[in-house]
């Protein structure tokens, strides 16, 4: 009998199931959205029962195309870095505080004075910031006393739906990794950043591989998301290490990069990065042998559909008559101007930025504009901006981590833009190559992680069977050396105006 | 029986040639066109003949509306800072080379190293820069030495038009301070600049007052243009000096903006101010007795143009179906983003610019863009962008301890923008006149200079005679507070980019 494996993506604004068979193929891919609720002073949460009613509707769904007998494991992948309490009973205490919520820049503050920036990083693999879970905790200490003193563990988007399932209290390494209580280096809970943050260990969950069956599906979740009762669940990890197991980057020395919303380049190595200037952090892998050495943008295919929604009104105007993609004709007129626009930059920090410069000030420019520019200038100046500060992003990877390879596989949706696959192949000087599955990595990763998790698979480098190179683009040498020469002026650009972004607001 | 004048307005594109009544009644305008030809290395040139036919012609038409004897003077505002080298016969030796032209950057090394960059300043009232007349003179002298021996007079474009009427060889102040070899403190040719420059002094004009008959139309004249043998010619401006006429910026203290594809803003004072870091200019006044202390930037119109053509799809479309202009739907939708574009900032410099930065390698940007901006605020951005660089200027005169007196006119086309007229009263926190015809300044300070020169007016504060004032825009508090807390931001943001710039050049 052929045998199924299930993958949640709990992503930001929804859940994404996927069905594959265990050869690989998808069968189907579903997603059911849930709001997120924005307020002020930054504040971003999530209703975790919406979390979960999602991950029913969607399972349910899936399950009008396989038999859920025929299901062999779950996992996911999840986003990180939330803080979410819970009783002793598994019942939510409040809304989730979701990874992009920023409220607790005097707790960061606090850990700095008490810990030091340069120590945390060394001990955590991560800058520290507001956007982490151990922030978040102490700000519902400090704020929610009552909400802190009941909780009785912190957790993720993903531990919240694998308690539902299987009633386990639990994270995996990748995860943990992500909350800044974590120790990069012993793989353990950072006891003394727990300490000086003020916080009570306690309220962290057990730390497991990813790789594990946690726990099987109880009879009461079984009724509410219709998977069969007992089908293991294995426990998964966070989306970006899913994403690297979906592109088939599970051993050091493996490299790959995720052009989604925003953008993530990512090498699998044995031993945390020490970035002097903290430029680049380190993630546990969901292998909790191996960590990934990262660099996150904000503003990649963000970027680029803020192009799409403001600059191309012809071009959507046409691809609503002829029914054709409206990114078909953006690529096409971006592609009439040349390497190097002309001489036009765009900085996309539309969101701010994280590496290379950690500057939630940073804002978008396009800068160098004469009456000979076109705005076809601008959308190729976009689909280069978000390459270039990739770029920048890899450099200092390469820095960090020696012999990485010269063929590496790019998914996620911007990938798709033949402008973006060469412009990222001459500005790394490195082949880029585009999957089958190249949207489908962070599911593709869930299914191998569940499927290797009961046994099914020998280990958690399939993808590099199941998906099949569609593309590669190879660096062009007249285009590497242009590159060259616009990446320090990049660079110089942001950095010119790096006194005007907080000026900004008036 | 009314006596009428005709102006024309010799532009880089065309002549506009108006009749006007002499009670300031505009009877008719045409305009026609005349071709640029762009070479090598800066080189930009027209064919005077081409300047002369078009006026023959454009004069004609005029002629058909009125008794030609009613025609009581013609005159002309002309476009600036050309070279038009000529025989003893009056033969053209060449084509002429015209403001646009960039050619000569090696002269202008020549006289910075003989001469001194700010001494030029002191002496001519403006910046050394390779735009004008002396500098190309200089280069023909050096590529072309055989036109250069046989060059007689140099003159500027409405002079060799008053050239072919009257055949007298004669310049005016206004065009003559704009070749750069003219003393701004004497008001005469600068003939030691003239020496540095290693150019014969000869071949300069005489200079007279532009209200001045200089001559009368002679008989092959006339039977080229149709104006009656005997009908007397007026010097007129360059057009500078004419649209400060036709705007009533005669006397110290007026003041008027003009907003078209370039714009600028001048103040009228008795002496010429030496801005100490050379922000702004002095040229003189159609009457010599006053100068004007001005800023031009490169790409005002343009900027919009620009805007248009690359973030407007929508509207032009829209346009389009509707027949209703798209500078509405442009201006509506801009009005969908706030004072301030909601942090939005437009640098202005797709030409590089001119006032106040004087860096031909600045270049425009968008700079502030988050998630949450929409192209509504890029447009709106760009609007505010062209006034925040006019209020660069217009705050770089005010620096100098100029006065403003009345409320100083605004004409151009850009300023039927709703927005672009309140950003420029808000960011100057002064109130700003519009009048019934924006576009005919020009026109007008010519046909003032025309009837001034025939004793038709008692002098040049004419302009009331020929416009009314048909709208006072007045500044709102609240905008010229946010605009006083972006203008600063405006000037840093192309300060922080200046070395940018240079590695994009």
């Amino acid at each position: 009998m052929t045998k199924y494996l299930l993958a949640h993506d709990i992503g930001t604004s929804g859940d994404k199931a996927a069905l594959f068979r265990e050869d690989g193929t998808l069968i189907k891919s579903i997603i059911r959205e849930y709001p997120t609720y924005y307020s002020a002073h930054g504040c971003v949460e999530q209703n975790p029962e919406e979390w979960w009613q999602a991950v029913c509707e969607s399972t349910r769904e899936i399950l009008g195309y396989v038999d859920k007998n025929e299901i062999a494991a779950v996992s996911f992948g999840g986003q990180m870095m939330g803080s979410l309490c819970v009783d002793k009973n598994g019942t939510p205490l409040r809304n989730s505080i979701i990874w992009a919520d920023t409220r607790s820049g005097k707790e960061a503050q606090y850990i700095a004075d008490h810990y030091g920036r340069d120590e945390f990083y060394y001990t955590t693999g991560h800058r520290l910031s507001s956007s982490h879970s151990i922030t978040k905790l102490m700000w519902i200490r400090d704020h929610e006393p009552e909400v802190y003193k009941n909780t009785y563990k912190s957790l993720n988007s993903r531990d919240y739906i694998v308690l539902k399932l299987t009633g386990v209290f639990a994270t995996d390494y990748s995860d943990a990794s992500g909350t800044l209580a974590y120790n990069i280096r012993k793989k353990c809970w950072a006891d003394d950043v727990i300490e000086s943050a003020g916080l009570d260990i306690n309220k962290f969950p057990e730390i497991h591989s990813g790789l594990e069956v946690i726990g099987y599906v109880t009879e009461k979740a079984a009724a509410e998301c219709g998977l069969k009762a007992g089908m293991p669940v294995v426990l998964g990890g966070g989306d970006g290490c899913m994403a690297r197991i979906g592109s088939g980057c599970e051993r050091p020395g493996e490299y790959n990069i995720n052009l989604g919303t925003s953008a993530v380049n990512g090498a699998v190595c044995a031993e945390p990065a020490n970035d002097p200037k903290q430029r680049i952090v380190t993630w546990c892998h969901v292998d909790p042998r191996y960590v990934s050495v990262c660099g996150t943008m904000q503003a990649c295919g963000a970027s680029i559909s803020w192009m799409k929604n403001n600059l191309c009104q012809e071009e959507k105007a046409l691809a609503q008559k002829t029914g054709e993609s409206v990114y078909t004709y953006l690529n096409e007129n971006a592609a009439k101007s040349p390497v190097g626009s002309n001489g036009l930059l765009f900085l996309p920090y539309l969101h701010g930025e994280r590496s290379p410069h950690w500057n939630p000030d940073a804002k978008g420019a396009f800068i160098g504009l004469t009456m000979k520019h076109t705005a076809n200038d601008m959308k190729h100046a976009v689909l280069e901006g978000v390459c270039m500060n990739m770029g920048l992003i890899h450099n200092i990877i390469k820095e960090n981590v020696p012999d990485l390879p010269d063929q590496v596989i790019v998914s996620g949706g911007a990938a798709n833009s033949p402008i973006v696959s060469q412009a990222m192949a001459d500005i790394y000087n490195i082949s880029m190559a585009t999957t089958d599955l190249s949207e489908e990595a962070g599911s593709l990763g869930a299914a191998i992680v569940a499927g290797y998790g009961i046994g099914l698979y020998p280990d958690i480098g399939m993808a590099r069977q199941f998906m099949k190179i569609t593309k590669v683009t190879h660096p062009i040498p007249e285009n590497v050396e242009k590159y060259k020469e616009i990446l320090p002026v990049f660079q110089e650009a942001y950095e010119s105006l790096i006194g005007i972004y907080p000026k900004l607001n008036w | 029986m009314s006596k009428y004048l005709i102006a024309h307005d010799l532009g880089t594109s065309g002549d506009k040639a108006t009749l006007f009544c002499e009670d300031g009644t505009l009877i008719h305008s045409v305009t026609k066109a005349y071709p640029i030809y762009y070479g090598e290395k800066g080189a930009v040139e027209q064919n005077p003949e081409e300047w002369w036919q078009v006026v023959c012609e454009t004069t004609q038409e005029l002629l058909t509306k009125v008794d030609p004897h009613s025609v009581a003077a013609v005159s002309f505002s002309g476009q600036m800072m050309g070279c038009t080298c000529m025989d003893r016969e009056g033969r053209l030796l060449r084509n002429s080379i015209i403001w646009a032209d960039t050619r000569s950057v090696a002269q202008e090394k020549i006289i910075e190293e003989r001469y001194g960059r700010e001494k030029f300043f002191h002496t001519t009232g403006f910046r050394l820069n390779p735009s004008y007349s002396i500098t190309k003179l200089m280069w023909v002298k050096e590529h072309e030495p055989e036109i250069y021996r046989n060059t007689y007079k140099t003159l500027c474009c409405k002079d060799y038009i008053v050239y072919r009427l009257t055949g007298v060889f004669v310049t005016d102040h206004t065009d003559a301070s704009l070749t750069l070899a003219y003393d701004i403190n004497k008001r005469g040719w600068a003939y030691d600049v003239m020496e540095a420059a290693g150019v014969d002094p000869e071949k300069f004009p005489a200079i007279e007052k532009s209200a001045t008959v200089v001559g009368e139309v002679t008989r092959e004249a006339s039977a080229q243009c149709g104006l009656p043998m005997g009908t007397p010619v007026v010097l007129g401006s360059g057009d500078g000096g004419a649209g400060r006429v036709g705007t009533g910026v005669v006397k110290p203290g007026r003041s008027y903006s003009s907003l078209g594809t370039s714009a600028w803003v001048s103040v009228c004072t008795e002496q010429p101010v030496f801005d100490a870091k050379e922000r702004v200019v002095n040229v003189v006044n159609a009457d010599p007795e006053y100068v004007t202390v001005s800023g031009t930037m490169q790409a005002c119109g343009a900027s919009i143009n620009w805007m248009r053509e690359n973030l407007c799809q929508e509207e032009i479309a829209l346009a389009r179906e509707t027949g209703i202009s798209k500078y509405e739907y442009i201006n509506a939708n801009a009005a969908k983003s706030p004072v301030g574009a909601n942090g939005l900032l437009f640098l202005p410099y797709l030409h590089g610019e001119r006032a106040p930065h004087w860096n031909a390698h600045a270049r425009g940007c968008f700079i502030g863009l988050t998630m949450k901006h929409t192209v509504n605020d890029m447009k709106r951005a760009v609007m505010e962008g062209v006034a925040l660089n006019m209020g660069l200027i217009f705050q770089a005169i005010r620096e100098n301890d100029i006065a403003i007196a009345g409320t100083p006119k605004v004409i151009g086309g850009c300023i039927k923008s709703p927005i672009v007229k309140q950003a420029l009263a808000d960011i100057y926190n002064i109130d700003l006149a519009l009048t019934n015809l924006p576009d005919e300044a020009t026109s007008m300070g010519a046909a003032i200079l025309a009837g001034c020169g025939v004793g038709l007016y008692p002098h040049q504060d004419m302009c009331e005679r020929f416009s009314r004032v048909v709208e006072t825009v007045h500044p709102i508090p609240e905008n010229v507070r946010k605009y006083r807390e972006i203008l600063p931001v405006f000037q840093e943001a192309y300060e922080a980019l200046r070395d940018v710039f240079e590695k994009l050049a």
